[in-house]
C-alpha cells in the first residue's frame, strides 16, 4: 500500500493488472499482486462471512479466498474456465481475490487517474482508489485495503 | 552503537541472564541453611555477581555494575563469616538480583534506571556488620591515579582495604584493547573470566580520555581499558598472567590512592544508617518502580512476581541435535534426488521405497526440529521457591514447597504461556489455600502448609498438578455465589455435582477483586488463568475437599504445531478434531438408533453405557445442510429429517413434508463448488433412512457431549496452520491443516462449537440431568430395574444387595460389638441383634477396620439380623446385567458392573442359612398334591433372577417350568394344564407381559382358578393397582426369598 501511496504523488507510471468482476473492468499495481493461480480445489468454511468463498492451500500456507464480486456488491463470482485467483500480500497475510477473468497489464500514469465516482458499475465507489481511462475503457483502480478489511459484523 | 558492540552487549546480556538464572534458588539454599554457611554455594552466587559486574564495567553500564558491585560486598561478608544470611538479608539480596535482571533485560537503559533503593538497602546491610572505623570508610572514597597522575577510579576505601587485607597485591592493570586483546584473538570478556580466576576485580573502564582527538598529530594506537584487580599473585610474577608488557602493570601504592571527603559520593548520604531493612517495609512501604497492573488481586500484601518471563528470541540448541539435523536435512534432499530420477524411470516398486524412505526422514526430521524447541518445564518451576516464600512470608504463613518432575519438557510456546497462569494458581494456594498456623494448629494439621508442583508425562500429555493442604474450596459457597451472581440458576446449582461446583470458579465473571475473599477466597480472575491455558490447549479442573485441600490439574499437549487429531467428514468437507478433545467415537447401528438416541424437548442425547450425552449436529451447528452417506453407492445424500432419531421415527410427517429443507443463509452461495447439485438431487429420502449415526464423544474441558458427523476417517498428524484474519470471529475453528492430497480441512474447536450451540458446561449438564431423570422415570415404567444398596466390606470391595429386602441401616460403633457364645451381637432396641460378616461365609476380603461400622438389618425368617459393613452406602437404581457363574459362591448370588466397579451381589439368605441352618428348618414340608411335588410354572425374562428363583423354589421342593416370557409361559401352561398348580410371573417381559398373562389365564375357565404371583422388582401402587384388576392374586419381591415362599405356600393351600 505505502508502495501505491508512493507512486502515486510521483505520478509515476505503474503497470495495472486488469480483470474482470462480473462486468465491471477493475485493476490493481501488479506490484501488489503476488501471483495468480487457477486453484479450484477450494475448501468451504461454513459460518464464514458470506464473501468468504474459501480456503486454500498455496504452497503450505493457508489462504483465504474472497470473491470481490460478492464483496463488492455484484452478484457471486461463477468458477469457470477463466476465473483465477489473485494472491496479494496483505498484513503479512496472502489473501485471494477470485475473479471472472484476468485481463491485460495496462501501464498507467497516476497523474491521470481521476478521483472515483461514488459508484462504478454498481460497486461502492469506496473499493476504489480512482479510475484510470484508456482509449477504449474505464478501468477502475481497487483499493485493496478497503476491499481487505474485516467487516466486524 | 555498532553491529559489533550490539553483538557484544548481546552476548553479555545472555550471558549474564545464564548466571542469573539460578542464583534465586541458590539464595534460598543459603537462607535456609542460616549458619551453616555452605562457603561453595556461596561463592557460586559469588561469582556470578562479580561476573556481571567486570562486563558491566566494560560495557560502560555503570548501573548494572555498581549495583552488582553492592550484592558482592554483601556475599563476601556473608562467605567470610561476618554476616549472617538471615531472611531479610536474603531479602534485599533476592530484590537486588531482581533489579539486576531487569537492568539487564534493559541493559541499553540501564544507567537511566533508578536503584538507589537497593544500593541503599544493600549498603545498610554491609555497613550494618561493620565496626565504625569500617563504616566510615564504606563512605570514604579515595581516587586511584595512574602514575602520570590521572584518577582513573573513585571507589570506597573500605573497599580497598577489602582488597588489600590478607597480603593481596591491588593492581592496576592498563590493557590495550587493539593489542592485547583484539590482535591476540581474545575478547574482552575472556581477559576478564581469565583474571576472576586469580583473583577480584574491583573496578574497570576503558579510558576513552586517554585516546586523545583525531585532530591530534599523533596517531592513536592504544586504546586502554583499565582493571584495578586485586590478588595474592606477587608483583615478581604478576606479568605471566596478564599478558601484557610489564610498564602497564602498576601496582597500586599508597601515593597513588588519593582520599577524597566523606560528603562525596552519592549512594552513601548521611542517612544510609536510619533505613531500616525490614524486608516488609521494603516490599510495600515504597514502590518506586511502577510495577505492572497485573495486582488486580486486591490483596494488600502482594509480593512482586518476578519479572515476566520475556519471549525468548533466541535458543539455545545442543551441538548434537544440530548435527543429527544436517544429517536428516542430507538425507532429505537425498531422497528428493531419488525421488525425481525414479519418477522419470516410471518404476512403480522404486517408487513406493523411495516414498517410504522420505516418509521416514520426514517424520524423524520433525521429532528432531520439535525437540529443539522443548524445554524442561524446570524453567518456569523454579522461580516458585521465591514466590512462595515471599508471599508465605508476607502473609505470615509457613508454607513448604515441593517441585516435581521439573525435567518434564514442554514445548517453547508453552512452556512461555504456561509462567503466567501457573503464578497464578501457586500464588491462590498460598494466599487462599493455606491457612496461617494458627488456625491450621487448631485444625490439627502440621503448622506449616504443604504445596506440592508435580509435573508428570501422562498419555502423550503432560499434567501439571498443583496440590496443597489448605483448606479447600466450598463447593455449596461457590454456587451460592454463582448463583447470587446470576450467572446460574438455582435448578442448576442443585443439580451440580461437588465437582461442577467447584469448577465454578472458573466461569467468566465469577470473581471479582473485591467479592472473593469475602465467600471462599480462591477464584481471583481464575476465569483469566483458564482462558490462557485454554489458548495453549491446556484443560484445567479442580479437586477440592473442604479442610483437606485443593488439588488443580492442569492438562497440556506437549507441542502446539503438530498434533494428532481425528478426521472426519461432513457435508462432502473434512475435518480435524484434536485428539486431545477426543473422548471416543460412537456409532451406532441404524437398528439402535431410535433406542438410544433420545428427544428431550429441543435436545438430543445419546445414551452411553447408562449416561446420557447431549448431543449437536456438526452440520446443525455450522448451519450446513445434513447430509448422510448412502450406505449402498457411498454417495452422500441430503438428510431432511429434523432430528437425528426422525430417521427411525416410524411415522413421521416430516418426510413427507418438502416444505422442511435446511437451507439455511449462505449455503446458496457456495454451491458452485459444492457439487451441491448432487446433494440437492431429490432422490427418495427414506430410501437410506437405516444409516448409522456417527458420534464423536469429545470433550471440553469437564464437559462431554457428542458431536454428530458424517463420517469417521483416519487419524492423522496434522500440521496446525493458522486461518486468515477474515476467518478470525468463527469460533467453531481452531486452524486449519493440509491433508495429504493438498486440500485445507479446518481444525474443529469443540468448545467453540458448543458455545455456538448454545451448549455450555452448566446447561449441558442440567439439561442432561433432566434428561436422565426423565428417562430413568420412563425406564422404570418399562423395564426391570433393581433397586440396589451398594456398600463396601473391604474398603476396595463393593456389594449390593435389593434394597427392597433392607430393613434398615444402622449405624454402630465397634466397640458396642459383643462377642457372646461365639456370635457377634449387639445390643439394638432392648434385644440383640445378631451380627454376620460377609466373610464369614464367603472368600472375600475381610471387613474394614474401622471404628465406625454400619449394620444393614434384614428380617429374615421373621427375625432381624444385622449385617457388617462399611460405608459409603448409596442406594441406586439401575438397570444391571448380574453375571451369575462367574463370581458366584455361598453367600453371593452373582456380580455385576455398577458405576464402574465389580460388584458382588450378596445373597442374604444363603449367608444366614450357612450360618445359622436351625432358623429354617421350622419351614413348612413342601406342599404336596397327590402325593406329588407341587408344580409351578415361572415366566422371567431375565436368566439371573429365573436361576435364582427356581433354585430356592426347587430347594423347597417344588417342580418348577420355566419361561423366559409371557408367551412361552401361556404355550406351557396350555401343555402342562394338569400340572400346574400356580404361576409366578414378572411383570416386565417381551412379547407378552405378565399383565397381560394373568388376563389370558384369568379369562381361560381352564385356568382361572390359578393363583398368579407378580414377582417385581419394584412394586409401584400403580402397578399394584393394575395387578390386582387383571387379577394377581399377590406381589413379591423378587429376591424376598422367605414372602414368595411363604406366599407360594399360602397359595397353594387354600387355592384363590
Amino acid at each position: 500500500m505505502a508502495q501505491l501511496e508512493e507512486t502515486k504523488g510521483h505520478g509515476k507510471v505503474v503497470g495495472l493488472a486488469t480483470f474482470y468482476v462480473g462486468k465491471a473492468f477493475c485493476g490493481m499495481d501488479i506490484q501488489q499482486v503476488q501471483e495468480i493461480n487457477k486453484h479450484t480445489e477450494i475448501t468451504w468454511v461454513p459460518q464464514a462471512p458470506e464473501y468468504v468463498l474459501g480456503v486454500l492451500n498455496l504452497r503450505g500456507r493457508i489462504v483465504t479466498i474472497i470473491d470481490l464480486g460478492r464483496k463488492l456488491g455484484l452478484s457471486p463470482t461463477v468458477l469457470s474456465d477463466t476465473s483465477r485467483n489473485i494472491i496479494v500480500n496483505s498484513q503479512n497475510e496472502h489473501i485471494g481475490l477470485l475473479v471472472d477473468r484476468i485481463a491485460d497489464v495496462v501501464p498507467a500514469d497516476w497523474q491521470q487517474v481521476e478521483p472515483p465516482p461514488a459508484n462504478i458499475g454498481g460497486v461502492q465507489g469506496k473499493f476504489f482508489e480512482g479510475v484510470f481511462k484508456t482509449e477504449d475503457n474505464l478501468i477502475g483502480i481497487l483499493n485493496v485495503g478497503v476491499v481487505l478489511k474485516v467487516d466486524n459484523h | 552503537m555498532g553491529i559489533e558492540d550490539d553483538e557484544i552487549l548481546q552476548s553479555y546480556v545472555e550471558e549474564s541472564l545464564e548466571h542469573l538464572a539460578d542464583i534465586e534458588n541458590n539464595l534460598l539454599a543459603i537462607e535456609q541453611r542460616g549458619a551453616d554457611i555452605d562457603v561453595n554455594l556461596v561463592n557460586k552466587v559469588f561469582r556470578a555477581a562479580h561476573s556481571i559486574k567486570g562486563g558491566a564495567g566494560f560495557m560502560g553500564l555503570d548501573n548494572i555494575k555498581e549495583l552488582a558491585h553492592k550484592i558482592e560486598n554483601v556475599l563476601g561478608l556473608i562467605r567470610s563469616r561476618e554476616m549472617m544470611p538471615s531472611p531479610d538479608t536474603i531479602n534485599v539480596v533476592l530484590l537486588a538480583f531482581d533489579k539486576l535482571q531487569e537492568l539487564i533485560s534493559n541493559a541499553e537503559r540501564s544507567n537511566e534506571m533508578d536503584i538507589s533503593e537497593h544500593t541503599l538497602a544493600l549498603t545498610n546491610l554491609t555497613t550494618a556488620s561493620l565496626s565504625k572505623e569500617e563504616k566510615e570508610s564504606v563512605s570514604r572514597m579515595v581516587n586511584i591515579r595512574l602514575p602520570d597522575g590521572r584518577v582513573v577510579f573513585t571507589i570506597p576505601e573500605f573497599d580497598i582495604s577489602q582488597a588489600t587485607k590478607e597480603g593481596k597485591f591491588l593492581y592496576l592493570v592498563e590493557y590495550d584493547l587493539i593489542h592485547d586483546v583484539q590482535n591476540k584473538g581474545k575478547t574482552p570478556l575472556e581477559v576478564l573470566t581469565v583474571m576472576q580466576k586469580s583473583g577480584i576485580i574491583l573496578e574497570c573502564k576503558v579510558d576513552i580520555s586517554s585516546v586523545g582527538s583525531l585532530e591530534d598529530d599523533a596517531p592513536f594506537v592504544r586504546l586502554p581499558f583499565i582493571v584495578l584487580f586485586s590478588t595474592i599473585i606477587d608483583p615478581g610474577i604478576i606479568t605471566a598472567l596478564f599478558e601484557v608488557e610489564e610498564k602497564y602493570i602498576h601496582l597500586v601504592t599508597e601515593d597513588m590512592m588519593v582520599k577524597i571527603s566523606a560528603a562525596g559520593p552519592p549512594e552513601a548520604g548521611p542517612e544510609v544508617e536510619k533505613i531500616s531493612v525490614q524486608p516488609g517495609t521494603l516490599e510495600t512501604g515504597k514502590k518506586p518502580e511502577p510495577k505492572s497492573e497485573v495486582q488486580e488481586e486486591g490483596v494488600q500484601n502482594v509480593v512482586r512476581a518476578p519479572a515476566v518471563t520475556q519471549a525468548e528470541t533466541s535458543l539455545r540448541v545442543h551441538v548434537s541435535l544440530l548435527d543429527l539435523l544436517m544429517t536428516l536435512a542430507g538425507e532429505l534432499v537425498l531422497g528428493r534426488n531419488q525421488l525425481l530420477q525414479t519418477i522419470g524411470s516410471g518404476d512403480q516398486h522404486a517408487l513406493e521405497l523411495v516414498g517410504q524412505r522420505i516418509d521416514l526422514v520426514t517424520s524423524e526430521l520433525q521429532e528432531a526440529i520439535m525437540l529443539t524447541r522443548m524445554q524442561p518445564i524446570g524453567n518456569i518451576f523454579n522461580k516458585f521457591p521465591r514466590v512462595v516464600r515471599d508471599l508465605a512470608g508476607s502473609l505470615g504463613k509457613e508454607v513448604n514447597l515441593t517441585l516435581q518432575g521439573k525435567e518434564v519438557e514442554l514445548d517453547k510456546t508453552i512452556i512461555e504461556g504456561l509462567g503466567d497462569p501457573l503464578t497464578h494458581l501457586v500464588r491462590n494456594s498460598v494466599d487462599h489455600g493455606i491457612e496461617v498456623p494458627d488456625v491450621r494448629r487448631k485444625q490439627g494439621k502440621d503448622p506449616a502448609g504443604q504445596i506440592v508442583l508435580r509435573a508428570y508425562h501422562e498419555a502423550g500429555q503432560v499434567n501439571i498438578e498443583i496440590t496443597d493442604d489448605g483448606k479447600g474450596l466450598d463447593g455449596d459457597k461457590l454456587a451460592a455465589t454463582a448463583v447470587q451472581k446470576g450467572l446460574i440458576t438455582e435448578e442448576q446449582a442443585r443439580t451440580m455435582s461437588d465437582k461442577e461446583k467447584v469448577n465454578l470458579i472458573f466461569l467468566p465473571g465469577f470473581s471479582t477483586a473485591e467479592k472473593v475473599t469475602d465467600v471462599s477466597g480462591r477464584g481471583v480472575g481464575m476465569d483469566v488463568v483458564k482462558t490462557n491455558l485454554d489458548k495453549l490447549g491446556g484443560v484445567v479442573n479442580i479437586d477440592s475437599e473442604p479442610g483437606k485441600g485443593t488439588t488443580i490439574r492442569i492438562k497440556l499437549p506437549l507441542t502446539l504445531a503438530i498434533i494428532p487429531s481425528q478426521i472426519i467428514s461432513n457435508g462432502g468437507e473434512r475435518y480435524a478434531i484434536p485428539q486431545v478433545n477426543l473422548d471416543e467415537l460412537l456409532r451406532i447401528p441404524a437398528s439402535q438408533v431410535k433406542e438410544r438416541i433420545e428427544k428431550v424437548g429441543d435436545a438430543e442425547v445419546v445414551r452411553l453405557r447408562g449416561r446420557l450425552l447431549p448431543i449437536i449436529s456438526l452440520a446443525d451447528v455450522l448451519g450446513i445442510e445434513r447430509t448422510y452417506i448412502d450406505p449402498t453407492d457411498g454417495q452422500q445424500k441430503p438428510d431432511r429429517r429434523k432430528g437425528i432419531i426422525d430417521r427411525r421415527s416410524k411415522v413421521s410427517p416430516l418426510f413427507e413434508d418438502d416444505s422442511v429443507e435446511h437451507d439455511q443463509p449462505g449455503c446458496n452461495s457456495e454451491s458452485e463448488t459444492h457439487n451441491l447439485s448432487e446433494r440437492r438431487t431429490k432422490t427418495d429420502r427414506r430410501y437410506h433412512a437405516s444409516s448409522a449415526v456417527n458420534i464423536v464423544v469429545v470433550s471440553a474441558g469437564a464437559f462431554k457431549y457428542g458431536l454428530v458427523v458424517d463420517e469417521f476417517r483416519d487419524s492423522e498428524e496434522i500440521v496446525v496452520k493458522p486461518l486468515g484474519r477474515h476467518l478470525k470471529h468463527c469460533k467453531g475453528y481452531a486452524g486449519a491443516t493440509i491433508m495429504g492430497d493438498g486440500r485445507v480441512a479446518l481444525i474443529l474447536d469443540v468448545s467453540g462449537l458448543a458455545q455456538m450451540a448454545g451448549l455450555t458446561s452448566m446447561e449441558g449438564t442440567d439439561r442432561a440431568l433432566e434428561v436422565a431423570q426423565e428417562a430413568s422415570e420412563a425406564i422404570r415404567a418399562r423395564r426391570d430395574v433393581q433397586a440396589l444398596l451398594v456398600f463396601r466390606n473391604a474398603e476396595d470391595e463393593q456389594f449390593a444387595v435389593p434394597l427392597a429386602l433392607v430393613a434398615r441401616i444402622e449405624k454402630i460403633n465397634k466397640a458396642d460389638i459383643e462377642l457372646v457364645g461365639g456370635k457377634k451381637v449387639i445390643q439394638y432396641r432392648g434385644g440383640s441383634l445378631p451380627l454376620y460378616t460377609i466373610e464369614e461365609v464367603a472368600e472375600v476380603k475381610p471387613l474394614a477396620d474401622n471404628k465406625d461400622l454400619i449394620a444393614i438389618v434384614f428380617t429374615l425368617a421373621g427375625r432381624e439380623v444385622g449385617l457388617l459393613a462399611t460405608g459409603p452406602v448409596d442406594a441406586i437404581e439401575v438397570a444391571i446385567d448380574i453375571d451369575d457363574s462367574t463370581l458366584k459362591q455361598t453367600g453371593i448370588m452373582g456380580s455385576a458392573i455398577i458405576g464402574g466397579y465389580t460388584t458382588l451381589m450378596v445373597d442374604i439368605f444363603g449367608l444366614v442359612e450357612a450360618l445359622t441352618p436351625q432358623w429354617f428348618e421350622d419351614r413348612k414340608a413342601v406342599e404336596v398334591a397327590d402325593g406329588k411335588a407341587a408344580t409351578i410354572l415361572l415366566a422371567e425374562d431375565s436368566g439371573f433372577f429365573r436361576n435364582q428363583v427356581k433354585e430356592f423354589m426347587e430347594a423347597e421342593g417344588y417342580n418348577v417350568i420355566e419361561a423366559e416370557d409371557g408367551m412361552v409361559a401361556w404355550n406351557l401352561l396350555q401343555e402342562h394344564a394338569e400340572q400346574i398348580a400356580l404361576v409366578v410371573t414378572d411383570i416386565e417381559m417381551p412379547n407378552l407381559d405378565g399383565f397381560a398373562l394373568t388376563k389370558r389365564i384369568r379369562e381361560d375357565p381352564r385356568f382361572s382358578d390359578r393363583p398368579v404371583i407378580a414377582l417385581t422388582s419394584l412394586a409401584g401402587d400403580e402397578d399394584v393397582a393394575r395387578g390386582k384388576q387383571v387379577g394377581i392374586d399377590d406381589y413379591q419381591i423378587k429376591m424376598d426369598k422367605e414372602r414368595l415362599l411363604g406366599s407360594i405356600y399360602n397359595y397353594l393351600n387354600k387355592g384363590r
